[in-house]
This record gives C-alpha cells, sequence and structure tokens, in this order.
C-alpha cells in the first residue's frame, strides 16, 4: 500500500510539472498579453521600458519560464503584476472555493449514489424514469441559468439579497453589521469551518468503518451522515463561531444549491448503471434465496460493490465538476479561485493566472489521489495491478 | 456419411460464393444485427425520446432557412438585425406573430431559437467526432502495445484531464472571438474532450486486447495493423459512439458560455439570447424578458440531454450486462 502511494504520489508530481509547463508556455504564447501596453496610460516609452524591466516583461519567455519555476520550487508564489502577494491573495479565495465544492461534492455524491441505488433496484418504470430524466436535466442545463432560477427561488422565499457586490475581499451577500466588529476575515471564518468539516468526517467515516471491520457494529448511512452534520455545525458553537459560519452559509447557500443539482446526475447515472450490471451477479440471486431482507440485499451485497465504478469514474468527471464551479462563481460572483481567474484574465496578469492553474492542478490531483487511495483500499486487485484504476 | 462431406477427409466441404451472394450474407447478417440493436435500443423508452428530441432539433435546423425564405419577411424576422414596428413595447410577449414573443431589441425569439440550431449542431458534432476519432486511436494503440506507449498515453491523457475548460473559452473568447463552429469544435474536442474519451475508451480496449479472438488472430499471423483496424476497431465502434453523444453536451454548453461572458461572436446561439436577456433585465431594472430567457435555456437543456439520452440507450446496445435481468 505504501509503495503504491508512494508511486502514485510521484507520479502525480511529474504530471503536474507537465502540466505546468504546457499552461505557461500555452498561455504566453496564444494570448497577446502586454500588461504595460493596456495598463501604463500616461507612461512614455522609455518609462514602459522601465516598467517592463522592473515586471521582468522584458526577459524572453525561456527565462521568465524558468524564473518562475525556481519561484515556485522555493514555494513561493511571488507578486502578481498588480503588485500583490498572490499568495496572500489565495488564502482568501482558495478557502471560498473549497467552501462550496467540499460540502457540495460530498451532498451530491451521496444524493446521486441513493437516487441511483433506488431507481436500479426499481428497475424500469415511471418513477425510475422520471427520476433520471430529471437528472439529466440538472446534468446538461446551462450552468448560469441554472444558478439564476437558484438565486431568483431563494430571493424570493427565504433570504433577501443584501449587498451585492463583488471584490476580492469581501464575500457577497454577508451581513456587513456582523462582521464589523470582528477581527478575522470571512476567509479565515472559513477556513476554520474546512478545516472541522474534513476533520470530523474523516472521523465518522474512518471510525464507523474500524467499527464495522473489527467490532462488527453497522451504523447506517443516514446516522453517519447526520453525525456529520451534528459533529460540525457543533465544532462552530466550540470555535464560538457559529453567529458568522451561518452568515456564511446563508451567502454561500445559493452557489452550493446550484453545485448540487449541477453534479448530483452524474454519479447517479454511473451508480444507476453500475448497481444495474451488479444485480445480474449470481451473489445477489443467493442472497435473495437465502431469504434475506430486500434492504439487506440492496445495501450490503449489490451496493457496496457497485460503489467502485463510481469512485473511478469520478476521476474522469473531476474536470466537469471544476468547470461547473467556475462557471457559478463567474455566475454569482461569488469570491473563489475561478472567479479571481476570470479577474486576473482581464487584467492580463499572468503570474496570478499561473498560480491559479498550480492550485486547481494541486487540488485535482489530491482529489485523484484520495480517490486512487480509497479505490485501493476497497479493492486490493488495483494495488497489484499494472493496468490501473480504472 | 452426410451429404456434405468430402470422402477424404471427413471434414464439411467449404462451399463457394460469389462475390455478390457474400455482399447479400453480410447485408443480411448487418441487418438482422441493426433491427437486434434497434430492438434493444427501444426499449428503453428515454433513449427513443431523445432520438426524437435529436430530430427535432434537426428539423428546426432545416426548417429556419426555408421560413425565412418563404414565409418570413427578413426585416422582421431575420435573427440578428429584424424588427417588427408594428410591435410595441419590446420585450412583447408572446402573440399570433411572434409565437414566443419578441426579446429587449425587438428581434423575434422563434426565429433567432431556430437560427441558432444548426451552429449548436456543427460545433457538438464536430467536437464529437474530433474527440472520438483521437480517443480511439489512441486507446487502441495503447491497448495493444501496453507498456511505455500505455504509460505515456494514460498519463498524458490525465494532464490534459487537468486542463480548464473555461480558460479555453476565454482564450477563445478573447484571441479567436471570430472562431467559426468547426474550429471551435475541433479545439475544444483535441484539447478537453480527448482525454476523458481516451481514458473511458482504453478500458474498453484493454478489455477487448485480452479476448480469445484477438489471440487467435495473432495466432492466425495478424500484423498489428491489420489487428488493430480488422479485429479491434469493429469492437470498439459502439464505446466511441457512446462517447461521442457525451461529448456533444460539454461542447454545446462551452459554446454557449463563450457567448455568455458576452464576448461577440459571430455566429449568434443560444448563450447570446441567454446573455441578452440577462443584460437588458439588469439595463431595464426589471425582472428578466421570460419569454426571451426560458426558450434558449431550455434548449441548451433538451439539446444536451436528448444526446445523453441517446448516449444511455447506445450503452444498453453495447453493454450486455447493463440491460438488467
Amino acid at each position: 500500500m505504501a509503495q503504491y502511494l508512494i508511486r502514485q504520489t510521484l507520479l502525480s508530481l511529474v504530471k503536474l510539472f507537465v502540466f505546468i509547463t504546457l499552461m505557461f508556455f500555452l498561455i504566453q504564447i496564444v494570448m497577446p498579453f502586454d500588461f504595460v501596453d493596456q495598463f501604463a496610460q500616461n507612461c512614455n516609452a522609455a518609462c514602459r521600458e522601465a516598467l517592463r524591466e522592473q515586471l521582468g516583461l522584458d526577459l524572453p519567455i525561456t527565462q521568465r519560464y524558468f524564473n518562475w519555476l525556481g519561484q515556485i520550487v522555493r514555494f513561493d508564489l511571488g507578486r502578481s503584476l498588480r503588485q500583490e502577494s498572490i499568495a496572500d491573495v489565495m488564502t482568501r479565495l482558495v478557502p471560498a472555493t473549497l467552501l462550496v465544492v467540499l460540502p457540495g461534492t460530498a451532498i451530491a455524491f451521496v444524493i446521486g449514489l441513493v437516487l441511483g441505488k433506488f431507481t436500479a433496484w426499481r428497475g424500469r418504470g415511471l418513477i425510475s424514469g422520471g427520476t433520471t430524466f430529471a437528472s439529466i436535466a440538472f446534468f446538461t442545463s446551462f450552468p448560469p441559468w441554472l444558478a439564476f432560477l437558484v438565486a431568483y427561488a431563494f430571493s424570493r422565499t427565504t433570504y433577501v439579497q443584501r449587498s451585492i457586490g463583488f471584490n476580492f475581499t469581501r464575500f457577497p451577500n454577508t451581513d456587513p453589521n456582523l462582521w464589523l466588529n470582528t477581527e478575522m476575515g470571512p476567509h479565515q471564518i472559513a477556513t476554520q469551518m474546512l478545516i472541522a468539516m474534513i476533520t470530523i468526517s474523516a472521523f465518522v467515516l474512518i471510525g464507523s468503518n474500524l467499527l464495522r471491520r473489527y467490532r462488527r457494529i453497522d451504523i447506517p448511512g443516514f446516522l453517519q451522515v447526520l453525525l456529520i452534520f451534528g459533529g460540525v455545525i457543533g465544532s462552530w458553537y466550540l470555535f464560538g463561531i457559529s453567529e458568522l459560519a451561518f452568515d456564511l452559509v446563508d451567502a454561500a447557500s445559493v452557489a452550493i444549491v446550484t453545485y448540487i443539482l449541477l453534479s448530483f446526475g452524474e454519479t447517479m447515472l454511473i451508480m444507476r448503471s453500475s448497481m444495474t450490471e451488479v444485480m445480474t451477479e449470481e451473489y445477489v440471486n443467493v442472497a435473495k434465496a437465502k431469504g434475506l431482507p430486500t434492504n439487506v440485499v440492496r445495501d450490503r451485497h449489490a451496493a457496496r460493490n457497485a460503489l467502485l465504478p463510481v469512485l473511478s469514474r469520478l476521476v474522469i468527471s473531476l474536470p466537469y465538476l471544476l468547470t461547473g464551479i467556475v462557471i457559478i462563481e463567474d455566475a454569482l460572483t461569488w469570491p473563489g479561485i475561478g472567479t479571481g481567474m476570470m479577474i486576473s484574465l482581464y487584467w492580463q496578469d499572468i503570474p496570478f493566472v499561473m498560480s491559479v492553474m498550480l492550485i486547481v492542478g494541486i487540488i485535482s490531483l489530491i482529489a485523484r489521489l484520495v480517490l486512487d487511495v480509497i479505490a485501493a483500499y476497497m479493492d486490493p486487485r488495483i494495488r497489484f495491478s499494472e493496468v490501473g484504476t480504472y | 456419411m452426410p451429404a456434405g462431406q468430402t470422402m477424404l477427409t471427413g471434414l464439411p466441404e467449404v462451399p463457394t460464393y460469389t462475390r455478390r451472394q457474400l455482399f447479400q450474407m453480410r447485408l443480411r447478417v448487418a441487418l438482422r444485427r441493426f433491427r437486434d440493436a434497434w430492438r434493444i435500443f427501444s426499449s428503453d423508452s428515454l433513449a427513443v425520446l431523445g432520438l426524437i428530441l435529436i430530430f427535432m432539433f434537426a428539423i428546426m435546423a432545416v426548417v429556419h432557412p426555408i421560413l425565412l425564405n418563404t414565409v418570413w419577411p427578413k426585416s422582421i424576422y431575420d435573427p440578428v438585425l429584424g424588427f417588427d414596428p408594428r410591435v410595441f413595447p419590446n420585450p412583447s410577449p408572446p402573440t399570433a406573430g411572434h409565437l414566443f414573443g419578441t426579446d429587449a431589441l425587438g428581434r423575434d425569439v422563434l426565429s433567432m431559437l431556430l437560427a441558432a440550431t444548426t451552429p449548436t449542431f456543427i460545433v457538438g458534432l464536430t467536437a464529437a467526432l474530433v474527440s472520438a476519432t483521437v480517443g480511439t486511436i489512441f486507446s487502441i494503440f495503447s491497448a495493444y502495445y501496453r507498456g511505455s506507449v500505455d504509460f505515456s498515453v494514460t498519463n498524458l491523457a490525465d494532464v490534459f484531464l487537468l486542463f480548464p475548460a473555461p480558460l479555453l473559452m476565454i482564450i477563445i473568447g478573447v484571441r479567436f472571438p471570430e472562431l467559426g463552429p468547426v474550429a471551435l469544435g475541433s479545439i475544444y474536442g483535441l484539447a478537453i474532450g480527448a482525454s476523458s474519451t481516451t481514458i473511458v475508451l482504453r478500458a474498453q480496449a484493454i478489455k477487448i486486447s485480452v479476448m480469445p479472438y484477438m489471440e487467435a488472430a495473432r495466432i492466425a499471423g495478424g500484423g498489428p495493423l491489420q489487428i488493430m483496424t480488422r479485429h479491434m476497431l469493429p469492437n470498439m465502434l459502439p464505446h466511441a459512439a457512446l462517447q461521442m453523444m457525451i461529448a456533444v453536451a460539454g461542447v454545446v454548453v462551452a459554446d454557449g458560455f463563450i457567448s455568455f461572458f458576452g464576448f461577440s461572436r459571430l455566429v449568434s446561439n443560444w448563450g447570446t439570447m441567454i446573455y441578452d436577456a440577462f443584460v437588458y433585465s439588469a439595463f431595464l431594472k426589471e425582472a428578466p424578458a421570460w419569454q426571451a430567457l426560458i426558450p434558449p435555456a431550455v434548449a441548451f437543456t433538451l439539446f444536451a440531454m436528448a444526446f445523453y439520452l441517446v448516449a444511455r440507450g447506445l450503452q444498453l446496445v453495447a453493454d450486455p450486462r447493463l440491460r438488467g435481468n
């Protein structure tokens, strides 16, 4: 297992390097960026040259590439052309994106699994067909339109849109009075919430797995979900950030709901076909013939084995999810890395765009690594195979 | 001795057929296979619905130029410059003359909707063809040669999988605002569609490459090219078709999204319509003109969904285990 893990990590690093190199040259060659010509308006030729030299834009492209790579290797993201420290901006943007993506993906995954399981178990019929149709409709809908619909529905019913405005530091739709007297910014609260969320869900999931394995105690799925929810909300009270956290969740809710609606369909479709395949296996018939209750056959014998292809297919749909989140962020002006990327592209700020690429690459490679590890844990064949995960 | 066996060897006598007879037999086999496939495909009502939707969009694409040249006067119904002086105020709700009403600039929504169908078809099908072709070729190579070829293809596909689609869309929108549908589809297919297609198809190709008939072909002395084209490719085609259908959904959204950013592209499409509806609603400080907003949004969903539903039907044909008990 350790050997497998090390091999995958090293491979990911090589992939990241290749990806970053490709992106650097692609962006620099295809886009006719010239930050100085565009934005240094009250400046004569000599002053422009000086500016270029100061920003390092006069160097040839290979030289710039190696300079930038040297910075990255020293864990220094450097400064953007707008003279902000990129690492500072990123610590503000990344938690905002993860605050939408992590709970969104988890909830969408659970919804997709449950719906896929039940529709496959019911077989063909009006209810299954209708559910499948609705899932595909959400999955293939135009993301900005979906975001608009969700925002419209929310603003009509539950919440009044407060301040709609965007900059890098303020979260949209947050209650300004609440944040006036706090020392911590939204990104710090978001980071705390994320850490709590990840720790508690890892604790619950691994703990219940161990219990099942060694003590034969089975904690049902909905109880695990309840435990995670309760634990996360409890941790906010424990940290004393509950008001701010609820405000953030309120602000993020439109983006999270849109993201869930957009992404649960794919999991549901894969789970449905995977479950249909598993249901033709002999051991399901044997389990039924033994006289086991239907829900035990469905949940323990069929669904657990159907889960593996879903995990490996999720790897392939990661870029689709990332595209979705960028579009949603842009449509709702949610201050995450997607919006950051868009705005810095308009600003022609190449170092910033490259840092976003780097972080997106790291996040998706980490996600793939986690999925790989889970898949290898669930299926020993993967650990020893030459063929690969999928 | 049964009839039809030669006296010396006891083996059945091999009958000789003319080329014409062989062709007829092949045709009959192909027809029967098609009929079987259609029976399986049509057993899934959602897949049939998808097919009907695709036909509907095809009719929409065909009907627009005909209508514009016969019934609809160009000055009123042109999708870009049309204006109806009899209608006031704009945007107006649906009337008998304008079935879906008019947008904020007084253009007929139905005409715009129909006009956008052809470019969307072209973009979607080009991207699908490109990504499926590239994916099939690479996956067959990597499954046949394995080893280092397989390693490099898989990992290269992984790298391309990281490629963020929105970045590509902005680059196209800013740098190549006048890109035609074919070029856009090809670029999307190469840069984004091909990687996931390769990964999925490679798994299928590997399943095929360990089949007994591949071994038989090797023992019979088939060269690499013959084995790949005559034995692997035909078995890959259903899966490639399936991946094609799935690729359509991605590129249609991408194409719409480039327009939704507000980058002027020569081809007006559903994304432009949605963008216009939002922009004018913000400008007029009103709720968006629903009659101009809902048709393109629904068209988007239905278009991408039609291909997805057909893909599910094809999956049923290609993979017997999915049919259930």
